[in-house]
C-alpha cells in the first residue's frame, strides 16, 4: 500500500511539462517551417542572383551563409552572427571549415561539401553542429544548399540552415527525460503500458511485468485482453472500443490474471492517441488496487464479524455467522472453532463441506489443534508438515490429512481463547500465506466478538440475577437521588405504597408523603431528613413502626446506604426495608419465655449442668450452691471431675454416652464443698451445642436420703424374708414331723374300726377318723403350700391322655357322689387334643379340690358337672379351660374375692361345718399359675357355683404317652425328706450307677463294697434303707443281712437284695433268707427309686407301710387291658373283669371267714389265687396287696392280718368302683 | 383241625381268660378245676396240650403231672404240660422237670407268652 504519491505527482507534472514543451517546439517548428517560403523562394529563385538571395535573408531568422568552394566565407547574414557570436566582419573571409566546424566533423563536412558540389547530393534534414565563438555547439539544420554556378570555379555555395540549438537542447533533454521516465516507469508501482489498438503490447514497465509474471518475450505473443479476467473481458473490451471512438481518455477498472493465476485488481487511466485522425495506441497507467480491494473486503469482513456479535443470540449463532462471513472471503467450507476449556479444548462449531457437524473425535483435527494451541501462533500446515509432525512424534498419528490446514489463535490480550482453523483437501492447496494473514487479522475481531458475547451473556445473567434478587426478595428495595426523586424501586415497594396511598409510585417522581413508606411521624420530612443524612456518605439502619390495616403494629427494619460513584461522590441513596413484625413479636415472646425458664432454672431444686466432653463446666443451675455448698461461679469453667468420685463406673459413663447418646438413672457420688459425699442419681445426655460442638448436659438429684431409706428397707426386707423362711421351714418340718405320728394314729384307727365295736363306739371312732383324715389333709396342704411358696414346687410334666385322667378323677369321686346322691357328669370337648403334656398329679389335685369342694357344698339330689373345653391356641400351645359347675349353696358376691386366699374358708364361721383346710383353692390357684393359667369362680347364692381354671399345655401323641409308660420314669425327687441310703456292691460300676441314680433322686448315699464293710457302716450309723448285692466276695449279701438281723440293732433299716437272678422264685428265696425286698439287676432308676419310695417315704416307723403300695400301683394297668382287648375284644374283657369281681368277692369273703377261724393257710391260698388273677388282669394294686399279705403270712406275721385284709377289701372296693369307668375310657 | 387244649385252673378267672384268649386263636378248649379232673378227662379224651396250674385243690399240678407221665397210653403220657403258676411253693425249674412239666408260664400271666408257648408246643407235635 505504500505508494509514493509525491514522486508520482512530480513525475506526472514533469511529463506534462515536457509534453507542453514538445508541443511548443512543434509549433515553433511549424513556424520555422512556415518560413520555408524563402526556401521555396530560394528554389524558385535559383536563378536569382546571389546578392538578391543574400539580401532576402538579411533579416531572416534562418542562417544564410555563402562560402566558396573551399569554404571561404563570403557572406553571412545577421542570424549567423547571432548564432555564432561573431560579427560579420569577423566571419567574412574566414574558412568556414576551419572556423565554424568542430575539428572532429571537419572531414565529414568537407566530404559532404565536396559530394554536394560534385554530385549535387543533398543530405535532407541533415543536422549538424557548428561551433559558437565560445566553443559551445550550435545545432543547425541544413535546409538548402545553393550552388551558384557549378561550372564557375568562382561559384559559391549558399547554405541555408536553421539554428536548431534550442530544439536540440529540448530534444536532448527530452531524451534524457525519457530515459529518466523509463527508469521512473520501471521503478513506479503503477503499471504503465502502451498497447496498440488491437491490444498488442508496445510498451510496459517493469511493474507490469512483475505483476503479470509474464516475461517481455511472452508478452509479445499475448494480447492485452488475454490477460483480463474473464469476468471483466467484455467490460474492458467495450471500454477500449468506446474510448477509441470518442477520442477521450477514461478511467478503467479491471482485473488481470497473472501467469500464476493471481487476480490483480487494477484501476487507471487509459488515453488513446491518434495518428492522422486514427487511433493508434492506448496509453494506460494502472494502479494495482488489489490491496485496496482486499483491504476493503477485510474491512467489511471485520465489520461483519463485529456486527455478528451484535446480531447473534447465542454462541452457536455467533460461530455460524462468523463462519458465513469468513466463507464470503475465503473458501471456508471446512472450518472450525476450537475453544479452550480448562486444560483441554472443545470444538463448539465444525463444518465439513459447509455442513455443520460434530468434530470427529479421532480426526487429525484434534491432534493438530492441540499442537497449534500449544504453539499459540498462526500456522499454515501443509501435507508435508503434517507428515513431519507425525514422524517427529510431536503429534499423534493422523489420518485423512488435508492438503493444507491453517489456523489463527484467538487471543484476548493475554488470554488465549482458542483458535479458528480451516483446511482443504484441494490440490494445489488453495490457501496461502495471505489467507493466513487474513485469518490472523480477523482472529482479533473474532476473539473480541467471542469475548463480547461472553461478557454479554455474563451481563445478561448478572442482570437477570440482580433483577431476580431485586424483585424476588421479600424486601422492599428502592433508591432516591440527591434531588429526592425515586430513581428505582421494586414491586414490593410499589405494592406497599399502593396499599397505603392508593397509587403506585412512578420512576423519577419527587418523593412526597404519598410515595414513601409509612411511618409514625409525617413521612416526607422524616425520609428527607434520613436521605439527607445518608447523602453525606454514611449508612443508616433503623426500624420504623406504623399501624397496619387492623390497627396492629407493623415493624420495618430499614437500611439506607449511600451509592458511591467512582469519584467517591454520593448522588443516590439505596433503601432496603423488611417487615420484622414477626421477629419483633417473637423476640418479645422469646424474652418472656426466657424469663420464665430462667425462673424455673433458678428455682430448680435438682442440679442442672452442662459441660464440654472434656468436662469443662459451661453452665450450672444456682441450685448447685444449696446442694454442694459451692457458689455457682466457683464451679464454672472448672472441670466436672473435681466434684465427683471418679470410679470405673463413672469412667464408663462417657463410653455409654457416646454409645447411647443418653444415660438415665446413673448413680454417682458428689463431693460437697465440706467434703461430704452426696449420693446422686442423674440423667445425662449428649447434645450438640449452638456452635455444633458436642456438649454433655444432665440433671442430678440428691438421693442420699432416699438411698439411706432404701438401704434400711432392704435390710428390713431381708430380715423379714429370713424370718419368713425360717417360719416356712419350720412349718414344713413340723408338718412332716406331725404326719409321721398321724400315720400311726390313722392306722390304729383303721385297726380299731375293724374290731368289734358297740354302735356308740363306732360312731366316736368314725368322728376321730374323720378328724384325723382332715388333719392329715391339712398337713398335706400346708406342705404343698409351703413348697409352692418356697418356689420348690416344680411341675413334672409328662404326656398323658386327657380322657383317662378325667376318667380317673370321676372314678375317684363317683362313689362319694353316689353316696350323696349327687350326679357327677363330665364333658370333654371333641376338639381337645387327645394327648397333652402336663403334670398329671397337680392337674388332678386342682380338679380334685374343685370337685371335693363342690361335693361339700352341694346337697342331696344336686349335680356336679365337670367340663373341659379348648379356650384358644397360639402356636403349639393350647389353652384349656376346665369348669366344675355345681348346684350347691353358692357364694355371696362379697366373699368371692377372698376365696383364693389362704385359710379363707376357715375364716368364715358360717362355713365351718363343711370342713376342709381352706387351703385347697389357694393351692389350686398357685398350681394354675404354675401352669400359666388362671382360676376363678362365678356364683349365684342358692343356685350354685362354677369354678373354672385355665392351663397351658401342648399336645402330645399316643406314641409319646406309650413311650412314657414303657420308659423308666424320671425318678421323683425327694424334696421334703432326704433318705439316707447304704449301697453295698462289690462291682464298682454298678455301685457308681446306682449311686448316681439315687443321688439325683435326692438321696444321701454311702457306699460299701462288701459285707463286712456293710455291717460296719450299718452299725455305726442310721440309714433309711440298705441296698445289698447278693453275690460278693468275702461275705455275700445274704450272710451280711443275716448277721445284721442277728445283731438286733435298734433301728435296722430294711434291706433290699440286688441280684442278677431273674426268676420270681429267687425273690421268694431271698425273702426267706431275711431280706426285706428284692430288686433284680440290671438296676433301673425307676425301680430303684420306687424301692426307696416304698420303704422310706411316708411311714418310717412301720416299714411295711400300707399307704405307699396303693399309691405306687394302678387300680388297673391299661396296657394289660389293651393286650387283653387285642386277644379277645372289649365285651370279653368286661366279662372277664366281671368274672374276676365275682371270684375275688368270694375270695375276700372267704378270707374274712378264714380269719375268724385263724385258718391262715386258707387265706394264703385265696390270696395266692387272687394275686395271680389280679396280676394277670393288670389289677395291680390289688395283686400287690394280696402279695404283700401273702408274704407276711408266709413269714407267720399274723398280728396285722386283719388290718391288711381291711386294706385289701378297700382296694377291692376301689377296683369295683372304677373298673367300669376305666374300661369305658379305654374302650372309647 | 384245631388243636385241643386242656386248661387246669383253680381260678375261674384265669380259666375263662385262657379259654377266651386261646379260642380266639382257633384252639379248642376244655377246662377243669383240679388235677383229678384232668386225669378223669384224659380217660375219655386226647389233648394236644395241657395248661396246668400248680396250686390247685384235690390234686395239685405237680402230682397231676407225675400221674399223666405215668399213664400207659404214650399218646397221653407224652402230652406237653405247661405250668401256669404264681409259684407259691417256690419250685425250681428242675423240680418242674422232674414232675414232667415241659415249660412254665409265671403268673401274672402274660397273654403274648401264653399264646406263644401254646402254639410252640402244639405245632412241635405236628
Amino acid at each position: 500500500m505504500s505508494f509514493d504519491r509525491a514522486k508520482k505527482s512530480d513525475l506526472i507534472q514533469e511529463i506534462e511539462r515536457l509534453q507542453q514543451v514538445v508541443t511548443d517546439l512543434k509549433k515553433n517548428g511549424q513556424e520555422i517551417e512556415g518560413e520555408k517560403v524563402p526556401l521555396d523562394l530560394m528554389a524558385e529563385s535559383s536563378e536569382l542572383p546571389i546578392s538578391k538571395i543574400q539580401k532576402s535573408f538579411n533579416n531572416s531568422k534562418l542562417l544564410a551563409i555563402t562560402t566558396d568552394l573551399d569554404g571561404g566565407i563570403q557572406y553571412c547574414n545577421q542570424a549567423v552572427c547571432a548564432a555564432t557570436g561573431y560579427s560579420k566582419n569577423q566571419l567574412i573571409e574566414k574558412n568556414a571549415f576551419e572556423f565554424l566546424i568542430p575539428k572532429e566533423l571537419k572531414e565529414l563536412y568537407i566530404g559532404a561539401h565536396k559530394r554536394f558540389i560534385e554530385n549535387g547530393e543533398f543530405p535532407e534534414n541533415l543536422k549538424d553542429r557548428i561551433l559558437h565563438r565560445t566553443g559551445r555547439w550550435v545545432y543547425i539544420q541544413y535546409l538548402s544548399f545553393i550552388l551558384n554556378s557549378p561550372s564557375d570555379p568562382q561559384s559559391n555555395i549558399t547554405i541555408i540552415a536553421k539554428n536548431v540549438t534550442q530544439q536540440e537542447k529540448v530534444t536532448s533533454s527530452l531524451e534524457k527525460s525519457n530515459a529518466r521516465l523509463q527508469e521512473l516507469f520501471n521503478n513506479a508501482h503503477d503499471l504503465i503500458l502502451v498497447i496498440s489498438i488491437d491490444g498488442q503490447f508496445k510498451f510496459q514497465n517493469q511493474s507490469w511485468i512483475d505483476s503479470v509474471e509474464y516475461s517481455k518475450q511472452e508478452l509479445k505473443s499475448l494480447n492485452f485482453t488475454d490477460l483480463v479476467h474473464t469476468d471483466y473481458q467484455a467490460h474492458t473490451k467495450s471500454f477500449l472500443k468506446h474510448l477509441a471512438m470518442s477520442e477521450t481518455s477514461g478511467k478503467l477498472e479491471t482485473i488481470i490474471v497473472s501467469k500464476k493465476g493471481r487476480s490483480i485488481f487494477l484501476s487507471g487511466s487509459v488515453t488513446c492517441s491518434y495518428e492522422q485522425d486514427q487511433p493508434s495506441e492506448f496509453r494506460i497507467i494502472f494502479h494495482d488496487i488489489s490491496e485496496r480491494v482486499r483491504t476493503e473486503k477485510i474491512r467489511n469482513l471485520y465489520y461483519g464479524i463485529a456486527n455478528q456479535c451484535i446480531h447473534s443470540h447465542s454462541f452457536e449463532d455467533l460461530y455460524r455467522n462468523i463462519h458465513s462471513e469468513v466463507n464470503i472471503f475465503l473458501d471456508a467450507g471446512n472450518f472450525y472453532f476450537a475453544i479452550l476449556d480448562e486444560d483441554s479444548f472443545q470444538v463448539p462449531f465444525y463444518t465439513r463441506d459447509n455442513q455443520q457437524m460434530d468434530c470427529p473425535k479421532q480426526g487429525f483435527e484434534r491432534e493438530i489443534t492441540r499442537y497449534a494451541l500449544d504453539i499459540n501462533k498462526s500456522l499454515i500446515v501443509t501435507e508435508e508438515d503434517f507428515d513431519s509432525l507425525q514422524k517427529q512424534g510431536i503429534t499423534g498419528p493422523m489420518e485423512n490429512i488435508p492438503s493444507v490446514w491453517l489456523c489463527a489463535p484467538l487471543r484476548l490480550e493475554k488470554e488465549n481463547l482458542g483458535l479458528i482453523a480451516l483446511f482443504s483437501y484441494r490440490k494445489p492447496a488453495p490457501f496461502h500465506r495471505t489467507d493466513l494473514d487474513l485469518l490472523d487479522f480477523i482472529s482479533g475481531q473474532i476473539s473480541l466478538s467471542i469475548n463480547r458475547k461472553r461478557n454479554e451473556e455474563k451481563i445478561v445473567n448478572q442482570t437477570a440475577r440482580l433483577n431476580a434478587i431485586f424483585e424476588s426478595s421479600s424486601h422492599l428495595i428502592w433508591s432516591v437521588n440527591a434531588g429526592f426523586e425515586l430513581t428505582s424501586f421494586n414491586q414490593n415497594y410499589s405494592r406497599i405504597i399502593q396499599k397505603y396511598f392508593g397509587s403506585r409510585p412512578k420512576p423519577n417522581q419527587k418523593i412526597s408523603k404519598y410515595n414513601n413508606l409509612p411511618t409514625r411521624k409525617e413521612p416526607e420530612g422524616f425520609w428527607k431528613e434520613k436521605y439527607q443524612y445518608v447523602l453525606q456518605g454514611s449508612s443508616l439502619h433503623f426500624e420504623t413502626q406504623h399501624k397496619g390495616d387492623f390497627g396492629n403494629e407493623i415493624w420495618l427494619d430499614i437500611h439506607l446506604n449511600p451509592i458511591f460513584r467512582n469519584d467517591g461522590s454520593v448522588k443516590e441513596v439505596s433503601g432496603i426495608a423488611h417487615d420484622v413484625t414477626d421477629k419483633k413479636r417473637s423476640g418479645l415472646a422469646l424474652r418472656e419465655s426466657e424469663e420464665k425458664f430462667r425462673n424455673i432454672f433458678e428455682s430448680f431444686q435438682d442440679l442442672y449442668f452442662k459441660c464440654t466432653p472434656q468436662g469443662n463446666i459451661l453452665m450450672v443451675s444456682p441450685s448447685v450452691c444449696e446442694m454442694t455448698g459451692y457458689d455457682q461461679y466457683e464451679v464454672l469453667e472448672k472441670n466436672v471431675t473435681n466434684y465427683y468420685l471418679y470410679t470405673t463406673k463413672t469412667k464408663d459413663l462417657l463410653r455409654q454416652l457416646v454409645q447411647h447418646r443418653s444415660v438415665r438413672n446413673f448413680e454417682a457420688s458428689l463431693v460437697r464443698k465440706d467434703g461430704k459425699i452426696m449420693q446422686c442419681i442423674c440423667n445425662v445426655r449428649l447434645k450438640a451445642g449452638n456452635d455444633g460442638s458436642l456438649e454433655i448436659e444432665g440433671v442430678l438429684r440428691d438421693i442420699t436420703r432416699l438411698k439411706e431409706t432404701n438401704e434400711q428397707l432392704i435390710q428390713a426386707k431381708e430380715v423379714a424374708e429370713r424370718s419368713l423362711k425360717v417360719k416356712e421351714e419350720f412349718l414344713a418340718n413340723m408338718s412332716h414331723e406331725i404326719r409321721t405320728p398321724m400315720n400311726g394314729i390313722i392306722g390304729m384307727l383303721d385297726l380299731l374300726s375293724a374290731s368289734v365295736l358297740e354302735p356308740k363306739q363306732a360312731e366316736y371312732l368314725e368322728t376321730i377318723k374323720k378328724s384325723s383324715d382332715l388333719l392329715m389333709e391339712i398337713l398335706n396342704d400346708i406342705l404343698d403350700l409351703s413348697k409352692i411358696e418356697a418356689g420348690k414346687m416344680k411341675l413334672r410334666k409328662t404326656p398323658v391322655e386327657i380322657r383317662q385322667v378325667i376318667g380317673k378323677l370321676v372314678a375317684l369321686f363317683s362313689q362319694q357322689a353316689a353316696r350323696q346322691k349327687i350326679s357327677l357328669a363330665y364333658y370333654i370337648h371333641p376338639r381337645l387334643p387327645e394327648y397333652v403334656i402336663l403334670d398329671e398329679t397337680r392337674f388332678m389335685q386342682i380338679i380334685s379340690n374343685l370337685i371335693s369342694n363342690a361335693l361339700k357344698f352341694t346337697g342331696d339330689g344336686g349335680s356336679i358337672h365337670l367340663s373341659m373345653k379348648p379356650q384358644f391356641k397360639y402356636g403349639k400351645t393350647h389353652v384349656i379351660k376346665v369348669s366344675v359347675r355345681d348346684t350347691g349353696i353358692g357364694i355371696a358376691k362379697e366373699h368371692l374375692t377372698s376365696l383364693f386366699q389362704s385359710f379363707s374358708q376357715l375364716d368364715h364361721s358360717s362355713t365351718k361345718s363343711f370342713g376342709g383346710t381352706g387351703l385347697g383353692l389357694r393351692i389350686s390357684k398357685e398350681l394354675c399359675e404354675l401352669m400359666n393359667g388362671n382360676i376363678g369362680v362365678y356364683s349365684t347364692p342358692n343356685l350354685g357355683s362354677t369354678f373354672w381354671f385355665t392351663f397351658e399345655t401342648v399336645s402330645a401323641t399316643k406314641e409319646m404317652v406309650q413311650k412314657e409308660k414303657d420308659e423308666d420314669r424320671v425318678p421323683e425327687v425327694f424334696t421334703d425328706y432326704t433318705p439316707r441310703i447304704l449301697l453295698v456292691d462289690d462291682n464298682q460300676v454298678n455301685r457308681q450307677v446306682a449311686n448316681e441314680m439315687l443321688k439325683s433322686a435326692g438321696c444321701e448315699v454311702e457306699l460299701a463294697s462288701n459285707g463286712h464293710e456293710a455291717i460296719a457302716r450299718a452299725t455305726a450309723k442310721e440309714y433309711d434303707l440298705i441296698f445289698m448285692d447278693i453275690q460278693m466276695p468275702e461275705m455275700d449279701g445274704v450272710t451280711a443281712t443275716q448277721k445284721l438281723k442277728e445283731m438286733k440293732l435298734p433301728k435296722l433299716p430294711p434291706i433290699v437284695a440286688m441280684t442278677a437272678y431273674g426268676m420270681e422264685p429267687d425273690r421268694e428265696r431271698f425273702l426267706k433268707q431275711g431280706l426285706d425286698d428284692y430288686l433284680s439287676k440290671p438296676i433301673k432308676a425307676h425301680n430303684l427309686v420306687s424301692k426307696v419310695k416304698k420303704w422310706v417315704n411316708g411311714d418310717l416307723e412301720t416299714i411295711q407301710g400300707t399307704k405307699e403300695t396303693s399309691d405306687s400301683f394302678k387300680i388297673i394297668d391299661e396296657t394289660i387291658i389293651s393286650q387283653l382287648t387285642k386277644y379277645s375284644g372289649p365285651e370279653m374283657v368286661l366279662e372277664i373283669l366281671k368274672d374276676f369281681e365275682r371270684e375275688t368277692q368270694e375270695q375276700v369273703d372267704q378270707c374274712q371267714h378264714s380269719l375268724k377261724e385263724k385258718d391262715y393257710q386258707s387265706i394264703l391260698r385265696e390270696l395266692h389265687t387272687m394275686k395271680g388273677s389280679a396280676g394277670t388282669l393288670g389289677i395291680e394294686r390289688l395283686a400287690q396287696k394280696a402279695k404283700q399279705i401273702e408274704i407276711n403270712l408266709k413269714s407267720d406275721e399274723h398280728q396285722e392280718i386283719a388290718l391288711e385284709l381291711l386294706e385289701l377289701n378297700k382296694i377291692f372296693k376301689e377296683f369295683q368302683d372304677n373298673y367300669h369307668n376305666i374300661l369305658n375310657l379305654k374302650i372309647k | 383241625m384245631s388243636k385241643k387244649v386242656l386248661v387246669a385252673e383253680d381260678s375261674s378267672v384265669i380259666q375263662n381268660l385262657t379259654k377266651k384268649i386261646l379260642q380266639m386263636q382257633n384252639f379248642k378248649i376244655s377246662s377243669v378245676k383240679n388235677g383229678q379232673q384232668v386225669l378223669n378227662l384224659l380217660q375219655k379224651e386226647k389233648f394236644d396240650i395241657i395248661l396246668m396250674d400248680i396250686n390247685m385243690p384235690v390234686m395239685d399240678g405237680m402230682e397231676c403231672s407225675r400221674n399223666i407221665r405215668a399213664l400207659p397210653d404214650p399218646e397221653k403220657s407224652n402230652i406237653p404240660i405247661i405250668a401256669i403258676t404264681g409259684n407259691a411253693q417256690n419250685y425250681s425249674i428242675d423240680e418242674f422237670k422232674q414232675a414232667g412239666i415241659n415249660d412254665y408260664l409265671p403268673k401274672p400271666l402274660n397273654f403274648d407268652a401264653l399264646v406263644e408257648v401254646v402254639k410252640k408246643y402244639t405245632e412241635a407235635q405236628g
